[in-house]
């Protein structure tokens, strides 16, 4: 795990993103990842630059499991959590980080979670 | 995996230091706790300054670790200090939500050394067991004024 | 242009304009520029005669080559783009001169006056739904063009709104080392997402590089108060926080304070004061210093000379008191 967010981080350093934002994509990286060994104990990280609407530059992550799935997703996104106990999935704060956050999941067949940051 | 990264542990006077220097994996920092809790017992410190000065990245793993240190370490009668929280891991921190309660946070290691000394009276200078402020063993409930 | 099969009323039209386009070229250009010429809005001192007959005639000329391709589909169809490309290039051109947005639209416009009346004399045999349908053509094709030189317009003054404010913000994000480890921020005027990040993260940054364990944040000259930039707020508080910095909030005016409590924001963390100066004594006392009389100073240094407690003094054989001891 340690390998993937160092990865991460220089992609996005490559792409052009401050010491901040890679920061904040290490972290999410480290959070997301972490789902996935825990729930799935293997999956795949995709990372890639990617542009958008106006020309805009960014970096686009994907981590993709076969896992068991997420039951209720809103329920997972829903920020419950005020002590640092039992953080469960930590993905609200994982969406906190980044501008675009997407989650597809289906009990039994596994859970994509496609995160955008734009530079 | 494991033997790969290891943190050293500083004993300095009642206080133990811990210079993390590098990204962990899940593994060291579990086994990291460990160590540290062990050592206190050991030792008999009363105070752990938990230096991250170089770390670029804190995780919500790694920001239990460091909470459940502070109340695990209260327990023990010893106070911990977080130093050095770097802009970019402080701001990534308050984004994810996790506020690092009852751990104490300072700018840097003379900072936390001064922290230590002067609010909870442990003095790094000070190597016996009954300094003013100090206990004789672990374990003991803590009720000191 | 297709002769095979039924045209649609649109093609039929398309056609016809672009035939009289071509055929009455110079005519129709002439009358246009005449037109303008004469108008109460031409400005000769931005653009010549010269100038203004080739603009004229590149322009008609796409115009032309864009409807005989379209088949009579509308503007959005790739026939146009030709044209649109040389609408936004103009647009540019004349805004940097300091033509108005509505000067060039009506640049444009004015070129169906010229082109109406051959229609109209030309087509006047048709029945009036054929020649309504003709003039409609036209005006539709026209209007869209004009509102191509407008959006033209907007989005380039947006562009050159967008970087004036991005100059500014890098000009008012000051962050002041007030004293030994006591920072100030004074912020000013409304804050955005994007300021109050930026600020946020100055504020942060000098604080490793001055080891400050103080920081007031002034809001005197912060108008509104609303959850963002609330929010913004107990973010910049909280991150310093962590990284061992004490946040002072001053300026907060009566309004404010009310909007404050109202929005409920947990005030706990976050230690206010009313005053800057309230900031100032409050934050020189976290780091262990106070502001006092002088003629107080000069009588804690009396004192200390003449040990008036028995004690033995520090400096007994010092002269006349002169810098503070230690410094």
């Amino acid at each position: 795990m340690v390998a993937a967010r160092s990865e991460v981080r220089a992609l996005a350093a490559a792409v052009g993103f401050r010491l901040l934002d890679q920061t904040r994509l290490a972290t999410v990286t480290s959070e997301l990842a972490r789902n996935i060994l825990k729930y799935a104990k293997r999956g795949r990280l995709i990372a890639q630059p990617t542009s958008g609407p106006q020309g805009r530059a960014g970096i686009r992550l994907i981590f993709e499991d076969k896992g068991p799935g997420i039951p209720d997703i809103d329920a997972a996104m829903r920020d419950g959590f005020t002590t640092d106990r039992g953080l469960g999935k930590g993905l609200p704060g994982s969406k906190r980080l980044v501008d675009e956050f997407s989650i597809e999941s289906e009990v039994g067949r596994g859970t994509r979670v496609t995160i955008i940051r734009w530079l | 995996m494991n033997g790969l990264q290891r943190i050293p542990i500083l004993k300095v006077g009642r206080v133990l230091i811990v210079p993390i220097q590098t990204d962990m994996d899940d593994h060291t920092v579990v086994h990291l706790q460990e160590r540290i809790l062990s050592e206190l017992e050991r030792t008999r410190a009363r105070g752990v300054l938990i230096d991250i000065s170089l770390l670029e990245m804190v995780d919500s793993f790694i920001g239990r670790m460091l909470s459940d240190i502070a109340a695990m370490a209260r327990i023990m009668d010893a106070r911990t200090v977080v130093v050095g929280i770097q802009p970019a891991v402080a701001i990534t921190l308050v984004e994810l939500g996790l506020e690092l309660n009852g751990v104490s946070t300072v700018l840097n290691v003379d900072e936390g050394i001064r922290l230590l000394r002067d609010e909870f009276g442990i003095d790094e200078n000070c190597d016996e067991e009954d300094a003013p402020g100090g206990l004789s063993g672990f374990g003991h409930a803590v009720n000191h004024p | 242009m297709a002769d095979t099969g039924a045209t649609t009323q649109a093609q039929q039209d398309a056609e016809r304009i672009s035939t009289l386009l071509a055929a009455r070229r110079d005519e129709i250009l002439n009358l246009w520029i005449k037109d303008r010429l004469e108008s109460d809005e031409f400005r000769d001192e931005l653009i010549s005669k010269k100038e203004l007959r080739q603009q004229s005639r590149n322009l008609l000329e796409l115009f032309t080559e864009a409807v005989r391709d379209s088949g009579g589909e509308a503007f959005e169809h790739p026939a146009f783009d030709e044209l649109r490309r040389f609408l936004n290039e103009i647009s540019h051109l004349r805004a940097v001169k300091g033509y108005t947005p509505v000067e060039n639209a009506t640049y444009v416009i004015s070129l169906r006056n010229s082109v109406r009346p051959m229609l109209v004399e030309e087509y006047q045999s048709e029945d009036s739904f054929r020649l309504a349908s003709l003039l409609g053509h036209l005006a539709t094709m026209i209007d869209k063009m004009a509102l191509v030189m407008i959006e033209n317009y907007i989005r380039s003054r947006e562009e050159t709104i967008r970087q004036q404010r991005a100059d500014m913000m890098e000009l008012s994000t000051p962050v002041i080392k007030v004293w030994d480890k006591i920072l100030s921020l004074p912020i000013i005027g409304t804050l955005d997402s994007r300021r109050a990040q930026l600020m946020m993260e100055a504020l942060l940054q000098r604080i490793v590089e001055t080891g400050s364990t103080v920081a007031i944040l002034d809001i005197t000259g912060v108008r509104t108060m609303d959850t963002l930039v609330a929010n913004h707020l107990i973010k910049t508080v909280t991150a310093a926080r962590l990284m061992g910095a004490r946040c002072v909030l001053t300026g907060v005016s009566p309004a404010i304070a009310q909007t404050m409590v109202q929005l409920g924001i947990d005030l706990s963390q976050i230690t206010t004061r009313a005053q800057m100066s309230d900031g100032i004594r409050l934050a020189l006392e976290l780091v262990g210093r106070a502001i006092v009389p002088a003629q107080t100073l000069a009588q804690l240094r009396h004192l200390n000379g003449t040990a008036a407690n028995g004690l033995k003094p520090i400096e007994a054989h010092a002269p006349a008191p002169g810098p503070e001891n230690g410094k």
